[in-house]
């Protein structure tokens, strides 16, 4: 937690030191989906994945907060991610493409709860790097608008991994 | 952007890198959650039978059972089971769950944990010796068993250690393998085809009867202790009669109490499936219906017209129509028949009927079952080798002299034969105009052309139409 918090920290720095102009800040709104992938099974839960961001040329910088939109089953094992955030950074290779694609790395800390018959309900938080990849390409009536889809593996374990499919709108400013 | 900014989050980016790292501290308790819950089990343990007396040198495979979260249903927990011994243990036990028992006796824990549940049971690894089998059942109370049913039974053996100890205990999963079972006639000590006891590869002993009468069951073995051959003393059991009467049904059947055979008629290469069905008295009064195919014995007249083979569980007879146009007869039979049977060990099907024997208890059924002709899906039809299509015309660019039809069936059984010639194929003129376009000649599948016009002949076969439409200039 500690790290993330680190990181917060110099990505607001970042946000409100550097000479920005406010046409390169950015909104990006979706509905995703969570597999939490185990060696035992997996769940889906299903989150609403909030994003600011800034994007410089070939560079974009960007906080997710995700929040829980329904838990997921598995046989009598609900679970749910309450919360995850992300602070991310794209790298986009191909800026003069009409579809952009992101390489994406940053770090996030997802919180998962969990409840099983004879159990005590629990609650678990994973902080880790994180990588993935998206495309976004923008409305041609409408160029500040664009579809975007990112997945994104947000915690990468030993024994389980938690990965985020998104696909949702982005606004420049 | 400035230079320093790009830095800045570069520098930020690596430290992100370098500091964060997996959680897997946390990790095991939500991997352990989707295990246990992918089996939908609530808790777990070992089953009733789990051997914890074993012979030393030998080999036992464990198996965990779980309660399923409707709290009834058990299941056999396969995967993702970690087994293990208490410190110390000179046995060991691999991650499948067998077990392989020390050279010397010692007395240790087995562990299975699965998920977040775990179940621990004490086993004993005992230096006495297999000398032979003592009781059929643990608690030696004996059961009672009719015609044509099966009886679980547990062999209780005598064992003794080198310091002439006495251990009587369920015979272990290895020496289970090593018995001979004899059973004879109680009357007159013959060879018995009343029952025969069948032992499975999953350790277990089932007793099946096939006839009523008194039996004599013996357990012949090879006792550890001696080195020699030995057979227990004898057990007595009645299989009594207690079938009010069976029939057939199918397969598929699930109420048992009004099931019949359906559909009595199959095609050529289809297949139907029987069992066989038997209403039983209860000692309450009551009667019971159970499946009984796999101890009754099964004929089949005409065997020729069909192939029938028991199914792997012997639950079910699969009867494939091999001669079309043809008819068998199955019959069957619960208790002592006429027919002399060589083996009964695989099951009892004879190519002929079977019929009770009248000095013995015995119901009999029977079913006749019709091998029909196989369908006709299609046809592929080409008059002078053009291709035609069923009711659509087509315009030949010439006026040919004769019109010669080519047809081949497409059948139900995904099989395809040129009828042309069959007797059974046939071709009728359509009038269409007058004078008439094309008339029959000495060969049926070939038309004289006479005039300009519209041709059409209907073939019919099998109860399907095609009609050649041909327009001639």
């Amino acid at each position: 937690m500690k790290y993330l918090l680190h990181f917060y920290y110099l990505f607001l720095l970042f946000l409100f030191s550097s000479p920005l102009s406010a046409d390169n800040f950015y909104i990006e709104g979706s509905p995703a989906q969570v597999t939490i992938d185990t060696s035992g099974g997996e769940t889906r839960p299903k989150m609403l994945d909030l994003r600011v961001g800034y994007v410089k040329s070939m560079h974009q910088f960007e906080l997710a907060i995700m929040t829980s939109v329904s838990d997921d089953e598995l046989n009598q094992l609900t679970v749910d991610v309450p919360s995850a955030v992300s602070v991310l950074y794209h790298y986009l290779p191909f800026v003069d493409s009409d579809i952009q694609l992101h390489l994406i790395v940053g770090a996030s800390q997802i919180e998962v709860d969990s409840s099983y018959p004879g159990t005590a309900d629990s609650s678990d938080s994973f902080q880790g790097v994180s990588f993935g990849i998206g495309f976004e390409e923008s409305f041609s009536a409408m160029p500040q608008l664009k579809m975007s889809a990112d997945w994104i593996r947000l915690y990468h374990g030993d024994e389980m991994n938690i990965t985020a499919f998104s696909l949702g709108v982005h606004y420049d400013f | 952007m400035t230079s320093k900014a790009m830095a800045n989050i570069l520098l930020a980016a690596l430290f992100i890198f370098i500091a964060a790292c997996s959680d897997a501290e946390n990790e095991t308790h939500l991997v352990e959650l989707h295990t246990v819950a992918s089996e939908d089990v609530i808790s777990i343990s070992f089953p009733e039978e789990t051997e914890t007396v074993v012979s030393i040198s030998s080999e036992v495979e464990y198996r965990l059972q779980g309660l399923k979260s409707n709290g009834v249903d058990t299941v056999t927990v396969d995967g993702d089971v970690e087994w293990s011994l208490s410190a110390g243990a000179v046995s060991s036990i691999n991650q499948q769950g067998l077990f392989t028992a020390a050279d010397t006796s010692e007395t240790l824990t087995l562990t299975a944990k699965f998920g977040f549940l775990s179940e621990s049971i004490d086993i004993r690894v005992s230096s006495a010796k297999f000398d032979q089998v003592v009781k059929l059942d643990e608690d030696d109370a004996g059961f009672s068993i009719n015609m044509c049913q099966y009886q679980t039974i547990k062999p209780v053996g005598r064992y003794e250690d080198e310091d002439g100890n006495e251990e009587i205990r369920l015979v272990d999963s290895k020496v289970i393998h090593q018995i001979e079972w004899l059973i004879t006639n109680e009357e007159d000590g013959s060879d018995s085809q009343r029952a025969i006891i069948e032992t499975t590869s999953q350790d277990e002993v089932f007793l099946h009867s096939l006839a009523s009468g008194n039996i004599v069951i013996n357990a012949k073995a090879l006792s550890h202790l001696t080195g020699l051959e030995v057979t227990s003393t004898d057990f007595d059991q009645t299989i009594d009669h207690g079938l009010n009467s069976i029939k057939l049904c199918d397969s598929t059947d699930t109420d048992l109490g009004n099931c019949v055979v359906d559909e009595s008629e199959i095609e050529k290469d289809q297949v139907i499936s029987l069992i066989a069905v038997g209403n039983y008295q209860a000692a309450d009064g009551s009667t019971y219906n159970e499946n009984i195919s796999r101890n009754s014995k099964w004929g089949i007249a005409d065997s020729i017209n069909a192939s029938s083979v028991f199914s792997d569980d012997r639950q079910q007879l699969d009867i494939t129509g091999d001669v079309e146009d043809s008819d068998i007869t199955v019959s069957l039979a619960c208790g002592g028949i006429e027919q002399t049977i060589d083996d009964i060990s695989q099951g009892v099907l004879l190519d002929t009927l079977v019929s009770c024997d009248i000095n013995s208890d015995c119901e009999l059924a029977s079913q006749e079952i019709h091998v029909s002709l196989l369908s006709v899906l299609s046809f592929d039809v080409r008059a002078n080798n053009v291709a035609v299509t069923d009711n659509t015309v087509l315009n030949l660019a010439s006026r040919p002299n004769t019109i010669t039809l080519d047809v081949t069936a497409n059948f139900s059984n995904d099989s395809s034969e040129n009828i042309t010639d069959d007797s059974d194929l046939d071709y009728f003129i359509i009038p269409t105009a007058v004078p008439e376009v094309i008339e029959e000649t000495v060969s049926t599948e070939v038309f004289t052309v006479l005039n300009t016009g519209t041709a059409k002949i209907r073939l019919e076969y099998r109860g399907e139409t095609f009609i050649v439409v041909i327009d001639i200039p």
